[in-house]
């Protein structure tokens, strides 16, 4: 069964400022390392002056910043990526960020009350543009830490972005594939079954989210 | 406790199911493809998932609801506490049977400590001694030993499985201590109360993120065999929590395709 920590930790992941590091890689794991800890810090701050209402746009911003989402978007859709026509790819693209945010704010909306800390543990590189780095999410009141591995890579125009979050050892990117592709094949092999999925989808969860703050 | 007679009716269980697991065996761990969903019998897997989450809804989901609303967080802490306690003897001979020494050493401390400093494992002075719970189970062990995990199978009432964590879900049921000493006097209800009682606290310690999963997914059934399937092999790794006293080991798989594999290269 999966864990009540995967999923805290997947809401917490942004939210969080965290002291660092007893760290023993040195170049772009070090690199990567500082990375994460910048973009928790700024989560947090951001987090903690933002508006009711504005919760979407900010996080919005924050995830485009830090993570790639569009390569991300682009692996969960797995073979079926080269099947999509351009047009599908542009519209799935699109809906797979709102997707993210309608579900990923929510969950980062229930855990932001609590007083939790992350820290980096160590990082691991495979070379100088790709690397895994752990930290601990602490929770009061709560013995167990949960363990968030995040996989940061480089682009070519030199941009470190997070591409994948595995959440006691559970990849995130992983499990969201595995739905998409679940979801495509039982629609016929048809990309087009999961953008009509993922649109109603979005439209209902964010209509919860309405009918709730009011 | 144990008397010789029940050691020896506990080696022949082990045997036993040592045998099955030989059979197991015989299906050998192999490299997964990411998208090899390993569940030939799908159809059947999902009709039995449609009928475990109408037997949720009915009733283990308002048993939970309940349980949460009714007793105060550290009660619900204590009785957590109390059935992992119940599993250490269990854990402890998985620790054992993976040549998990240290490991071994921290379950066996947790289990005197918890059981009498702890007040029957209700508490859990153990952990802030420095003897961090971990888990272990039968299936895990014959991941360990090499045993692949076999199709991806949804057993009434139990849930997500596959033949190696089945078996081990036997073996586990049969090795453990309270359940001989039950089966041996002839007192069932303790077996079935701890199997309720453990059902309950198990859906309300997962409620959020059972209910999470339930509401945000566009295919619950997919979501759940990935998240099953990825935990059971982290926990084979012991790559899922806190090792022993110090920050776990970082191993990761860099060969393993991720997003960003065919980006990086590719112009936009």
């Amino acid at each position: 069964m999966m864990t009540r920590r995967f999923f805290t930790g997947a809401a917490l992941s942004l939210a969080i400022a965290f002291a660092s590091s007893t760290a023993f890689a040195s170049g772009f794991g070090k690199e990567a390392e500082t990375f994460i800890q910048t973009m928790a810090d700024k989560a947090m701050a951001s987090f903690r002056t933002q508006e009711e209402g504005q919760r979407n746009e900010e996080f919005r911003t924050l995830l485009n910043e830090g993570f790639d989402v569009r390569a991300i978007g682009k692996w969960v859709l797995g073979r079926y990526w080269r099947k999509a026509s351009e047009a599908e790819k542009e519209e799935y693209l699109k809906l797979f960020e709102d997707f993210i945010i309608v579900t990923y704010s929510k969950r980062f909306e229930d855990y932001s009350g609590d007083d939790i800390s992350l820290t980096v543990t160590e990082s691991l590189e495979k070379n100088d543009s790709d690397a895994i780095v752990r930290s601990k999410i602490e929770r009061p009141n709560v013995a167990e830490p949960i363990l968030v591995d995040w996989r940061v890579k480089q682009n070519k125009d030199g941009e470190k972005k997070v591409v994948d979050v595995l959440i006691a050892g559970v990849s995130m990117s992983q499990t969201q594939r595995a739905e998409f592709v679940s979801v495509i094949k039982r629609g016929g092999d048809n990309v087009s079954s999961l953008i009509e999925a993922l649109r109603s989808k979005t439209e209902q969860l964010a209509s919860n989210v309405n009918t709730a703050t009011q | 406790m144990t008397k010789p007679v029940k050691t020896k009716r506990w080696l022949k269980n082990i045997t036993g199911i040592a045998a099955i697991g030989v059979i197991l065996a015989g299906c050998a761990s192999q490299q997964q493809n990411a998208d090899d969903v390993n569940d030939p019998i799908e159809g059947l897997n999902r009709v039995v998932f449609g009928f475990n989450t109408v037997l949720d809804v009915w009733f283990l989901r308002p048993a939970a609801t309940l349980y949460r609303g009714l007793l105060p967080p550290p009660v619900q802490d204590g009785i957590h506490n109390m059935l992992a306690n119940l599993s250490a003897p269990v854990v402890l001979l998985n620790d054992v049977l993976q040549g998990e020494g240290a490991r071994a050493g921290t379950t066996a401390a947790r289990f005197a400590i918890n059981s009498t400093v702890g007040v029957l494992g209700f508490g859990d002075p153990a952990s802030g001694m420095g003897y961090k719970k971990h888990d272990e189970d039968f299936g895990q062990t014959l991941g360990v030993w090499g045993v692949g995990e076999g199709p991806y199978i949804v057993l009434p009432i139990f849930g997500p499985s596959n033949p190696r964590d089945a078996v081990g879900r036997v073996v586990d049921y049969f090795a453990d201590p309270l359940n001989m000493w039950a089966r041996n006097t002839d007192r069932d209800g303790i077996t079935i109360g701890r199997g309720v009682l453990t059902a309950v606290d198990t859906r309300a310690y997962y409620y959020d993120a059972i209910e999470d999963i339930r509401n945000n997914s566009l295919d619950p059934y997919a979501s759940f065999r990935s998240l099953y399937r990825q935990r059971r092999e982290a926990a084979i790794q012991n790559n899922d929590g806190p090792k022993v006293q110090n920050s776990p080991e970082l191993s990761y798989d860099f060969d393993a395709p991720s997003p960003g594999d065919e980006e990086l290269t590719e112009a936009r």
